[in-house]
């Protein structure tokens, strides 16, 4: 406890050398705080969004569907299947899909389209498309469609307006349906938004003459650490024909950015740590030659060397501790400040929310970080110590003494 | 011909709230070729006058006439000037410029006088050489002892040509004989080329060699003759 | 000045410990910025020139209102001036005229939708290396009367090389379009999206099958200089008629251009911040060197020295102790993007997958843009001037009577 009080007192010996490593380690640990909060908060929900608008958790199809995408590879006894399903606690909601690739024309013009048929009370528990309805309604009424809003821009449609769904049914013969479109859906994947429509299973099911067949099932679960566990419990329990994939498989390029997100930060905040440590052993080596001789006078009356070592390392570890300390208390607090507000990306840069980037940004650091971060910056003092604290242990009483300035 | 004259100057330092009157009605007149010791305790002024002579410090009143100029009307860049045209310094310690090597902090001032540098050179190495110690020109002022590095600071002083050498306790850290050194090196600059020395001191080894005494006591001029 | 600089420099390694200690924070963060940028720049590079060169083109001619509608409407006749116009830029290297629809494509029972592109053999080949995606068949040649298809698409009609498959559409002016062709290829992508779709014919036979007579649709650009390209935007639009427009890459895939900018920032921000710190590194090594040298600037003040003359001895410190670190960081990072220029490094497992379904070669090349260079020394010298204010600032204060007696900076 003295060595602790005399490495504090001797901190202060210089006021303006210690303040300003302080400073610096404030400055680069609450900056560097916040921006792993704003890439962990940005990366975090493109995936949360990307889950949300098409993923789900868990995503179920044909083997040959998954190939091929023909209108005749569904799932059969579907019924069956769902029981199956649900007698697995982890699982919170699902949503069965038609999949028919399609035209979608207007008086003008007219593109190809993936027609999604969905039960819309099934939906709205698992996926975000009716909560990102910008205008009219959700499917309400018979013989309605949600479309994209761009999708209606480049068709040249409105909200109410006619459009003509054709596709190829289970003999091969062209339908022709024309739906009203109730709604207008705007998410954050502009690609997803012009080639994908959704429809009322019961309406294709009228235009078939026969119940629907169902494609995919979207699965979403109540614990999503245990992901991979419930996919296989589901894989188990299903015929081998099925396939059952995470997102992670769906989409493995968020996968790995979901995995790399938190292995970048902790590199970054180590390079800043590292560029940290050159600024802290310059002012312990110029503390430690400054005190040449109270260093000799110490030696002479007898205190050990390995006590004159630990000292410096406890100066060390002070010094970056203060800056720590407000450094992280000050990334917390700007970090929790946008996380409750949001950073609108908007008046950056106009449209930014067309490319799949949210444009409300909710920056967060996990609980993890700041243990790490700590632990990192009790090992970056220690390091930053050694050198000064050799040299000083390695002096000769009578020489430091003899040392005048 | 007089090239140091102080008329009635006062100096009053404002340290907190309490003011020291550190000089007091100062009148002095110091000749073109004189060798002056200013002396006195600790405290006396001694420092101050000398940093008054030497246009580092300004006077409260009074008037200070510097090689016939008046002090008082010049700006800080134009005493800068002054300094560098007419006076020499030689400090008590922590003198010479620590990474220049001892010709270079002769050239130095030089250097800043604008001379080229072949013309810089050669006088520097000539004043080094008055001093004895140009086979030291190469030496940093880590490598000289205390008497050598005065000795290169009083070739420095006398680098610029100036109307005359102030020495603030010149030997103040040196032992006997490099103190007797310095003396002898500055009473034969004095009377070879008319070098004009004013310094502070209280070693009596440096009061006996002067020519004239001066002696401060609380800011006071109480003795003033000549030594012979 | 050079007697400045002399005199700067040993004043540096006045204490060398402490100098080389802060002259290699510098060079830690100029050559870990060197490999990130470039990194980041070679990433860019090549991310935009896979995907433009896999269809778009880095420019892209065509009439107005295509690009919204894609509609025969807003379709062109390419007149020879018209091509040698572009053609004879020097920048442009070049030139792949098409037609660009989406039909019916059907085979027994089987029906997809899939865009049908007319092209020239020679220079869409040239341009995307459509002919190396051949996995099965004959390439096109002008003559030809067949058609290449997509391995995936060709999977779901349940068609090989030598079936035929009719193609149903709507031609100009609303005609009716439907044709058999044969199947002479299969070509096969790495991305799933695009293995799915895609039918190539020639151009002539396009335009008899959409009853186009001369006009085309699009001509996707090359260009020799990405750098330089809205200079050349603007140089070719002056050329051509108000009825065309030149759209950049940019404009046609503003998905990349996004994700860039968001790599690009967020590189940029960590960059800052590790500078900031480094500089407040190299802040304390100044402020150190100015306090314990209080007295010497009074000696100097004496002597008769300007205090400009004082501070441009300091602020030239200031920066040789930023630029040196960034001098030694330059000339040994230098090399090593050098080497990975011209060796990307190869990338290897599930992140490989990654590129290949993207259509990109698992490398990651480095770039040698000098701008990445500049940049950082930029900043460097930026560093060095901002640390030499408190030098200045210290100086100014000075008053050589205390600061001789050795207190600093008082009044």
């Amino acid at each position: 406890m003295i060595m602790l009080t005399l490495a504090w007192k001797n901190i202060w010996r210089n006021k303006r050398r210690s303040i300003i490593i302080i400073f610096a380690t404030i400055i680069g640990l609450s900056c560097g705080l916040f921006s792993v909060g704003l890439m962990t908060g940005m990366y975090d929900s493109l995936i949360d969004y990307a889950i949300n608008r098409e993923y789900a958790h868990i995503q179920i199809h044909t083997k040959d569907f998954k190939r091929d995408e023909l209108f005749n590879q569904s799932i059969n006894d579907i019924n069956n299947i769902i029981k199956k399903i649900s007698s697995i606690s982890n699982i919170k909601n699902y949503s069965c899909h038609t999949i028919i690739e399609g035209l979608a024309s207007s008086s003008t013009n007219s593109l190809g389209v993936k027609i999604i048929g969905i039960n819309p009370l099934q939906e709205r528990n698992v996926t975000g498309i009716s909560k990102s309805i910008v205008g009219g309604n959700y499917l309400d009424k018979k013989n309605t469609v949600i479309i994209g809003k761009k999708l209606a821009e480049k068709l040249k449609l409105k909200i109410n307006s006619k459009i003509v769904l054709s596709f190829t049914g289970a003999d091969g013969n062209i339908i022709y349906a024309a739906f009203r479109i109730s709604g207008l859906f705007n998410t954050e994947a502009t690609n997803f938004d012009i080639s994908n429509v959704f429809v009322n299973n019961e309406d294709i099911s009228n235009l078939l003459n026969t119940t629907s067949p169902i494609h995919e099932i979207l699965i979403k679960i109540n614990n999503t650490d245990e992901i991979d566990k419930t996919k296989n419990e589901i894989q188990k329990i299903l015929p081998d024909n099925l396939l059952v994939e995470s997102w992670k498989e769906l989409a493995p390029d968020l996968k790995i950015t979901a995995e790399s997100t938190d292995l970048i930060n902790t590199i970054f905040l180590g390079l800043i740590l590292f560029a940290l440590l050159f600024g802290l052993v310059n002012t312990l080596l110029m503390s430690v030659l400054d005190r040449i001789k109270d260093f000799g006078v110490l030696l002479a009356i007898g205190l050990s060397r390995s006590r004159l070592f630990l000292m410096i390392i406890l100066e060390s570890i002070s010094l970056s501790f203060i800056g720590g300390f407000f450094g992280i208390i000050i990334g917390y607090i700007v970090t929790q400040y946008f996380n409750s507000r949001g950073i609108n990306l908007y008046s950056f840069s106009e449209g930014l929310s067309s490319y799949g980037i949210p444009s409300v940004l909710y920056p967060n650091i996990r609980i993890a970080t700041y243990f790490v971060l700590t632990i990192m910056i009790i090992f970056t003092s220690i390091i930053a110590a050694l050198y000064p604290a050799l040299k000083a242990i390695r002096l000769k009483p009578v020489d430091a003494i003899r040392t005048i300035a | 011909m007089a090239i140091i004259e102080l008329k009635n100057v006062d100096k009053i330092y404002n340290s907190k709230s309490i003011p020291v009157q550190a000089l007091k009605n100062i009148n002095l007149k110091i000749n073109s070729g004189e060798f002056t010791a200013i002396v006195g305790p600790s405290g006396s002024g001694k420092t101050t006058l000398l940093n008054i002579l030497g246009s580092l410090d300004s006077v409260t009143s009074g008037e200070v006439i510097l090689n016939n100029k008046k002090i008082s009307e010049m700006k800080e860049n134009q005493l800068i000037k002054f300094r560098l045209f007419n006076i020499g310094f030689v400090f008590q310690s922590y003198n010479l410029i620590p990474v220049l090597t001892a010709l270079e902090n002769v050239e130095f001032i030089l250097f800043l006088q604008k001379i080229n540098r072949k013309e810089r050179y050669n006088k520097a190495l000539e004043l080094l050489k008055k001093v004895g110690l140009e086979y030291k020109k190469d030496s940093k002022p880590a490598q000289l002892s205390g008497g050598e590095q005065q000795r290169v600071a009083v070739a420095r002083a006398l680098a610029s040509n100036p109307a005359f050498v102030l020495a603030d306790e010149p030997t103040a850290n040196l032992d006997f004989r490099s103190a007797e050194n310095l003396l002898d090196l500055m009473q034969n600059l004095n009377k070879e080329y008319n070098t004009t020395f004013i310094f502070s001191t209280h070693d009596p080894r440096v009061i006996k060699r002067a020519q004239r005494i001066v002696t401060l006591e609380d800011g006071l001029i109480i003795n003033d003759q000549n030594n012979i | 000045m050079k007697y400045y600089i002399s005199f700067a420099w040993r004043n540096i390694w006045r204490n060398k410990k402490r100098s080389i200690l802060a002259t290699s924070s510098i060079f830690f963060a100029v050559f870990l910025a060197l490999i990130m940028r470039s990194l980041q720049f070679g990433q860019y590079d090549y991310m935009v020139n896979s995907t433009v060169s896999m269809y778009t083109g880095y420019l892209q001619l065509q009439a107005k209102g295509f690009w919204d509608n894609h509609s025969f409407d807003e379709s062109f006749e390419l007149t020879d001036t018209l091509y040698r116009k572009i053609k004879n830029h020097l920048e442009v290297t070049t030139l792949n005229p098409r037609i660009e629809t989406a039909a019916l494509i059907s085979h027994a029972t089987e029906t997809r939708i899939s865009p049908v592109i007319g092209i020239d053999p020679y220079s869409e080949d040239k341009m995307t290396g459509l002919k190396k995606r051949l996995s099965k068949g004959n390439y096109l040649t002008e003559e030809s009367k067949g058609i290449l298809i997509a391995e995936g698409l060709a999977d779901r009609l349940n068609v090989d090389v030598g079936d035929s498959i009719v193609i149903f559409g709507q031609g100009y002016q609303g005609v009716i379009a439907a044709q058999v062709f044969q199947i002479e290829g299969i070509i096969k992508y790495p991305i799933p999206k695009m293995n799915n779709a895609f039918v190539y014919m020639t151009i002539k036979n396009a335009q008899e099958l959409f009853n186009l007579s001369k006009r085309i649709t699009s001509i996707p650009i090359m260009i020799n200089n990405p750098s330089k390209l809205y200079e050349l935007r603007n140089e070719l639009s002056s050329k051509i008629d108000t009825n065309l427009v030149i759209m950049t890459w940019e404009e046609m895939s503003p998905e990349i251009v996004q994700a860039i900018a968001v790599d690009n920032a967020s590189g940029f921000i960590m960059l800052l911040i590790l500078y900031i710190v480094i500089g407040f590194g190299v802040f304390g090594t100044i402020v150190m060197m100015t306090l314990e040298r209080t007295r010497e600037f009074g000696l100097l003040i004496a002597f008769g020295m300007e205090r400009d003359k004082i501070y441009l001895v300091t602020t030239i410190e200031s920066i040789m102790i930023s630029f040196f670190g960034a001098l030694l960081g330059l000339i040994i990072t230098f090399p090593i993007l050098l080497y990975f220029y011209y060796h990307p490094i190869p990338v290897k497992g599930e992140l490989a997958d990654i590129y290949l379904s993207y259509g990109m070669e698992p490398i990651i090349p480095f770039s040698l843009d000098p701008s990445i260079f500049i940049s950082q020394m930029l900043i460097v010298f930026i560093i060095g001037l901002l640390t030499s204010i408190y030098p200045i600032s210290f100086i100014r204060k000075i008053k050589p009577v205390s600061a001789l007696q050795g207190r600093g900076g008082m009044k």
